[in-house]
C-alpha cells in the first residue's frame, strides 16, 4: 500500500455538516467531478489509470465479465 | 479450538432431536425468546428487522412431525436460520436496510431461501444490514445498527451485520449473508464467528436487492465450519435467474469437514499486503503462521502483482456498479438515503466507462496473479480484516460518517476474494488487547470450497480459543 490509511492517513472522517456539504457538492452538476477527483486521490483510485498496458507483453483485454470459472478451470470441478 | 466454549451447532440440535430430549418447536421457541430479549435490552442487539413467531413455530411443528416419523430431511431440518434482509422471503418485505424499500410483502422465496426451506430449515426472521449493502461497518443511520455481542458499544461489521450478531449471540447456528467486498467475512471477523464467500456462481444470487453484479456473492455465517459446508451443500447449484450459477460446474457435496493434515498444508501469504494493518492483527496472523509451521505446514511468502491496486479496483467497481443499480431509485428516493450512501453513489455515478474498463483490466491482472500463486500452493492466507471492530459514535447512529481509513482497513484483505471470485473463508482467531475478536482468512482455488474448509479446519486447531460473548445464550438449555 502506498499509504497506511487505516493508521492515520490524515483523511478526515466526514460527518455532520461537512458530510452534508460533501453530498451536496458531489450531487451538483459542476462541483461533482471535483468531489470525485478528490475521492479518487484519497482512496488511491487515480493510481489505476497509471497502469500502462502497452508496456506489458501479455496484457489482458478489458472485460466487463464477472470472474466466472468454467468447469474446466482449476478447482475440483 | 478449545472445548471450553463453543456455540450450539446444528449437529447438537440434531442429536437432541434424535434422542427426543427436545423438539424443533422447543428450540425455535428458545431462539425466538432469546432474540426478543436481545432486542429489548439497552442497547438493543438490533440483529433482526423481522421476527415471526407464528410462521416459525408452524415450520418447527412440520419439522417435529418429520423427526417423529424418522423422515428428517437433512442437516438443517429443524435448525433455526436467519436471512439477511436483502433477499426475498415469501410473505415479508425486503427493505435492504433502506427507509424506502419494503413497502410490500414478496410473493416468492428467492432460490436460496426456497432451498433452505425445502431442506427443513426454520426461517425465524430477517436480519438488519448496512443500507443497500454499501459499506463494511454495519452502521445504518436510516435503519437498525446491529450491536456486537462481544462489546455492544462496538460495530458488528457489515454489510451482513444482523446475521453476524445473530450467529454470534447464539440466536441461530447459521445465517444467510451476501458479500461484494467482504460483507460476509467482515461481520464474521468482528463478531467472532465463521463465514464463507464461495466461488462466484457457486450459490445463486437471484431474488434479492444485491448491489454489484460482478462482485456480489451469497453465502453463510455460522457457528462452525460444518454449518458453512452444510449450507453450501443445500444451496449450491444452478438457477435460471443467475447466469453465473448456470455456468458453474455441478457441485459435489462437501459433507463432513475434516481438517487437512498439517504436513500437507502449502500456504502462501504476501508480506506487503499486511502494511497498514493494526499491530494486534499482524501479531495474531504471525502467531497462527508460526503455530502452523511448528506442526509441519509449508508456509511461504509470495509477491502478488498489483496487490496495491486490489482495493482501488474493488472501490471503483462497487461504486460504479452500485450507482448503476440504484440510479432509478435515486431519482425517486434521493432524500431517503443516508448521507454516506448518497455520497458514495454520487461519486460512483461519475465513474466513466474508460475508468471502469481500466479497473476491470487491472482486475484481470490481479486475478491472474492469484491463480498463478494457487498453482503452487493450496491456499493464500491473510488476516480477514486489517482492524478489529470500531466503537460506535453518536454521529454514526444519527447522520452517519464516511471514515476512509476505517473503510480501507475493513476491506484490506477481503476485496481480493470478490474481484477474483475465488472462495474465501474467515475463522475466529482469538481476541485483541481490548477483547475484540481477531480473525484469519483462507482463500483457495476456484470451486475448491471443500479444500478451503478442510484447510480452515486445520488452522482452526491452532488459533486461540474464543471466549463466550457477553450477549450469548445456548440454544439447548443444558449447554448454558
Amino acid at each position: 500500500m502506498s499509504k497506511k490509511r487505516n493508521q492515520g492517513s490524515g483523511v478526515p472522517v466526514l460527518t455532520g455538516q461537512a458530510l452534508v456539504a460533501a453530498v451536496n457538492a458531489a450531487e451538483a452538476p459542476l462541483l461533482g467531478d471535483g468531489v470525485k477527483q478528490l475521492f479518487f486521490k484519497q482512496l488511491g483510485l487515480d493510481r489505476l489509470m497509471e497502469v500502462d498496458f502497452d508496456l506489458l507483453d501479455d496484457a489482458p483485454d478489458a472485460s466487463i465479465m464477472a470472474p466466472v470459472y468454467p468447469a474446466t478451470e482449476g478447482g475440483e470441478a | 479450538m478449545s472445548a471450553s466454549f463453543r456455540r450450539t451447532l446444528a449437529a447438537d440440535l440434531h442429536k437432541a432431536y434424535a434422542s427426543g430430549e427436545v423438539s424443533p418447536v422447543d428450540v425455535t421457541r428458545r431462539a425466538l425468546d432469546w432474540a426478543t430479549r436481545c432486542e429489548r435490552e439497552e442497547p438493543s442487539l438490533d440483529a433482526f428487522v423481522i421476527l415471526d413467531e407464528d410462521r416459525a413455530i408452524e415450520q418447527a411443528m412440520a419439522s417435529q412431525e418429520r423427526w417423529q416419523a424418522g423422515k428428517q430431511l437433512g442437516p438443517f431440518d429443524g435448525v433455526p436460520v436467519a436471512i439477511k434482509d436483502e433477499f426475498h422471503v415469501a410473505g415479508y418485505p425486503t427493505a435492504a436496510g433502506t427507509a424506502f424499500l419494503g413497502t410490500r410483502a414478496q410473493p416468492f422465496d428467492c432460490p436460496i431461501v426456497a432451498r433452505l426451506r425445502e431442506a427443513g430449515a426454520i426461517i425465524i426472521g430477517k436480519t438488519s444490514m448496512h443500507e443497500i449493502g454499501l459499506g463494511g461497518s454495519g452502521v445504518n443511520p436510516k435503519g437498525l445498527t446491529a450491536r456486537n455481542p462481544y462489546a455492544s458499544e462496538y460495530m458488528t461489521g457489515g454489510s451482513s451485520s444482523g446475521s453476524g450478531a445473530a450467529v454470534s449471540a447464539g440466536v441461530v447456528p447459521v445465517a444467510l449473508g451476501s458479500d461484494a467486498g467482504g460483507s460476509i467475512r467482515i461481520p464474521a471477523s468482528f463478531c467472532g464467528v465463521y463465514g464463507i464467500k464461495p466461488t462466484y456462481g457457486r450459490i445463486p444470487t437471484a431474488g434479492g436487492e444485491l448491489l454489484s453484479k460482478t462482485l456480489d456473492h451469497t453465502g453463510p455465517l455460522g457457528a462452525s465450519l460444518q454449518e458453512l459446508a452444510d449450507f453450501i451443500d443445500i444451496t449450491a447449484g444452478a438457477d435460471e435467474g443467475d447466469e453465473a450459477s448456470m455456468l458453474a460446474p455441478a457441485h459435489e457435496a462437501i459433507g463432513e469437514v475434516v481438517a487437512k493434515p498439517f504436513e500437507e498444508l502449502r500456504l502462501a501469504w504476501c508480506p506487503e499486503m499486511l502494511s497498514g494493518a493494526q499491530d494486534d492483527v499482524i501479531a495474531s496472523f504471525h502467531n497462527t503462521l508460526d503455530a502452523l509451521r511448528e506442526r509441519g505446514a509449508k508456509i511461504q511468502a509470495v509477491s502478488i502483482p498489483y496487490h496495491d491496486l486490489i482495493q482501488p479496483v474493488g472501490y471503483m467497481t462497487i461504486a460504479s456498479e452500485g450507482a448503476a443499480s440504484q440510479q432509478q431509485r435515486l431519482r425517486r428516493f434521493r432524500d431517503k438515503y443516508s448521507p454516506p450512501t448518497r455520497l458514495l453513489l454520487a461519486v460512483g455515478a461519475r465513474v466513466t466507462v474508460c475508468e471502469y474498463m481500466q479497473a476491470q483490466r487491472v482486475r484481470s491482472l490481479i486475478k491472474r496473479g492469484f491463480l498463478e500463486v494457487l498453482e503452487s500452493f493450496d491456499a493464500f492466507v491473510s488476516p480477514t480484516t486489517g482492524c478489529v471492530a470500531k466503537r460506535l459514535t453518536e454521529a454514526d447512529l444519527t447522520i452517519g460518517a464516511v471514515d476512509s481509513d476505517f473503510n480501507a482497513a475493513v476491506s484490506q484483505f477481503t476485496f481480493a476474494g470478490n474481484i477474483t471470485g475465488l472462495p474465501a473463508v474467515s475463522i475466529p482467531a482469538g481476541l485483541d488487547r481490548n477483547r475484540l475478536p481477531l480473525s484469519f482468512q483462507i482463500m483457495g482455488r476456484p470451486w475448491a470450497e471443500a479444500e478451503v474448509l478442510s484447510i480452515a479446519a486445520a488452522v482452526d486447531q491452532v488459533t486461540p480459543e474464543m471466549p463466550e460473548p457477553i450477549h450469548y445464550q445456548a440454544l439447548l438449555a443444558q449447554d448454558a
